[in-house]
């Protein structure tokens, strides 16, 4: 699933918010700025009319002649009956020699002076709407980038430091081992959240551990106890057999009786070594020679070897020295050599590549690729023999664990195949 | 030949007995950590089984008290646990040989045998029935004063055989005595079968004066001829 980091979401949402009430914002004050534009105008023109006509009653109602003296007003006579309201209206005024109109704003108004009735127009350059618009777009775009610049510098700052001991659980969480013996160390946090977080984490892994171990110890005291019951039964099955009276029919039935109690030691056996490798209890490292040690365990086969006609291919080897449990790396290489062996055909072959860092072995056969992700799995059978419980894969990726290695299976060209990693 | 079963298990006692009186071995039986170090203080014997959990104590501590009245018995510890550090410590300690229960008897006497043959004067390395001679050490059969050659599966199945004549071995016993758990029964059975049909062709060509029986599939026998 694609995911998206929760900084940047927020973040997203904070800037689609401070966009809108930037938008909002914007819209205000220009209407508001525009109406008092509008008022003052307004107030500028009575003003005006005001002290024109005191001017003219101080001047004893002589009305100023010369027409082009004031450029803001004009008076023209009217008939004395003509009344009319002040009127305020826009109106656009074409300098001489300039293309472009000037916007002004126009008082007419029917005053009477000296028992006559003039209009008197009065005009004021009015503040253009386009340079409103420019000057507020101006200061509020210089705030919004101010105040996303300082949004993004302070979010990261305080994510990074906010998230900080989320991001160190994280990592502390990730190198969390359930089978591992290391305790997992988070200490507590000044912020309550990641510090419930905290302690849910370390209650929860401390549960599962709990879990697991009593799980292993289970198995691993269940099988200690199969071992004095499975004991008797073998001693008393040999004691059996060797009874000189014993019947034909009788000695076929206390065969079968050993060969189901073997398979039960044996089964027993594995579990138990299952448990011990989980519970860390080969804990000697030496130097293993791979090379020498997979020459080793190859004799051990080699009654199947010349039973089957199987050639076996070493070859390709390096040199590799191993630090290792040598037990666990002879469980690990014997158990994969031996279902090279097993599960292959009359007349096949096995190849096994050694390198610094890496063992392989491919074998021929005639299964078909098997699903790798149950091929690991206890009890995961891929074939129908009996005497096979599917345990060898599950100890072999165990040892693998244990020791920080990788193990691979493929399919190709009717090989099945298998590479662990040393690293 | 005296041996001391420390045991605390009946029926597992009572099997070991049967197989005592069977390989004629005088047996006597402590049944925890006190009745041991009465016994090995009072006796000497030739091979002590150890087990190593007992009721009242660790096998290891009668190993420790065995040094301390420097009793020199051969002593095989059996134990349900297949622990290497038990083993280590067990052999640090002084034991000759570290068995996992369950075993098979003819291996108990292998075991057995070979502590015997190493505590006699001169530590003997020959084992022998009628004509035939097998020296462990120097791994060669003979039969009468000619060499016999076999492959080395075939000389571990004839020295494991004869160690224990006249007993019946199980065809599980025999095949784990030569290939461990490293196969699985069923094909090792096969094996089996064609490496003791090589042996008795070369016995009998040799002119050996024993046999080697099949009883009834079960496993096999050798026995005098």
């Amino acid at each position: 699933m694609r995911t998206i980091r929760l900084l940047n979401l927020t973040s997203i949402g904070y800037l689609l918010i401070f966009g809108l009430l930037t938008a909002g914002f914007y819209s205000a004050f220009f209407f508001i700025v525009q109406k008092a534009v509008a008022e003052s105008t307004d107030e500028a023109l009575y003003n005006r009319k005001q002290r024109i006509l005191t001017e003219i009653t101080k001047n004893g109602d002589k009305l100023p002649n010369d027409a082009f003296h004031f450029t803001d007003f004009r008076l023209s006579k009217v008939p004395i009956n003509c009344r009319a309201k002040d009127m305020l209206s826009d109106t656009a005024i074409y300098e001489k020699g300039e293309e472009d109109s000037y916007d002004f704003k126009k008082l007419t108004s029917i005053v009477q002076i000296g028992g006559k009735k003039y209009r008197l127009e009065i005009v004021v350059p009015q503040m253009e709407k386009e340079a409103i618009v420019s000057s507020i777009t101006k200061t509020i775009s210089l705030v919004l980038v101010l105040m996303v610049f300082t949004f993004v510098i302070a979010t990261l700052f305080f994510s990074r430091a906010l998230w900080r001991p989320f991001h160190r659980t994280l990592s502390k969480l990730d190198e969390f081992q359930v089978e591992g013996k290391e305790k997992l160390e988070i200490g507590a946090s000044w912020i309550a959240e990641f510090d419930k977080l905290n302690r849910s984490i370390t209650h929860l892994t401390l549960r599962a551990r709990g879990t697991f171990e009593n799980q292993k110890q289970f198995i691993e005291n269940a099988s200690h106890e199969l071992q004095t019951p499975l004991s008797i039964n073998q001693y008393k099955l040999e004691q059996l057999i060797d009874d000189p009276d014993l019947t034909h029919t009788q000695s076929g039935i206390v065969q079968s009786l050993i060969d189901s109690n073997q398979r039960m030691t044996r089964l027993n056996k594995i579990l138990l070594l299952l448990a011990k490798i989980e519970n860390g209890q080969f804990p000697e490292n030496e130097s293993v020679n791979i090379k020498a040690l997979t020459a080793d365990i190859i004799k051990r086969f080699e009654d199947i070897q010349t039973a089957l006609g199987i050639s076996v291919d070493i070859s390709n080897t390096e040199e590799n020295q191993l630090l290792g449990n040598k037990m666990l790396i002879d469980l690990l290489l014997s158990n994969l050599i031996k279902n090279a062996f097993v599960h292959n055909i009359a007349g096949g072959k096995i190849i096994i590549v050694i390198r610094k860092n890496c063992f392989s072995i491919s074998n021929s056969s005639n299964g078909a690729e098997i699903p790798s992700d149950k091929l690991f799995e206890r009890f995961y059978k891929s074939s129908n023999r009996t005497e096979s419980w599917g345990l060898g894969l599950a100890l072999a990726l165990r040892v693998c664990r244990l020791n920080g290695w990788e193990i691979h299976y493929s399919y190709a060209n009717r090989m099945h195949s298998f590479q662990v990693g040393f690293s | 030949m005296k041996l001391l079963i420390v045991e605390d298990e009946t029926e597992l006692v009572s099997s070991l007995l049967s197989f005592s009186r069977k390989e004629k071995y005088l047996a006597d039986v402590a049944r925890n950590y006190r009745e041991a170090k009465e016994r090995v203080s009072l006796y000497e014997y030739d091979c002590i089984l150890l087990d190593i959990n007992l009721p009242d104590g660790s096998g290891l501590e009668l190993l420790e008290y065995l040094k301390t009245i420097s009793r020199s018995n051969g002593v095989i510890i059996t134990s349900a646990r297949d622990s290497l550090d038990d083993r280590i410590k067990g052999l640090d300690l002084g034991a000759d040989d570290y068995l996992t229960k369950p075993f098979h008897f003819s291996e108990l006497n292998s075991r057995i045998q070979a502590i015997i043959r190493r505590s006699k004067f001169g530590s003997s390395s020959l084992l022998a029935f009628n004509n035939l001679k097998i020296d462990i050490n120097l791994r060669t059969v003979m039969i009468d004063t000619s060499e016999l050659g076999l492959t080395k599966k075939e000389f571990e199945i004839l020295q494991h055989l004869t160690a224990n004549k006249n007993r019946i071995i199980s065809k599980n016993a025999l095949a784990e005595y030569i290939w461990g758990d490293h196969i699985d029964s069923v094909d090792s059975f096969d094996f089996l079968f064609q490496h003791l049909k090589n042996l008795k062709r070369k016995l009998k060509a040799a002119g050996a004066l024993l046999e080697i029986k099949s009883i009834y599939g079960v496993g096999y026998q050798l026995i005098g001829s």
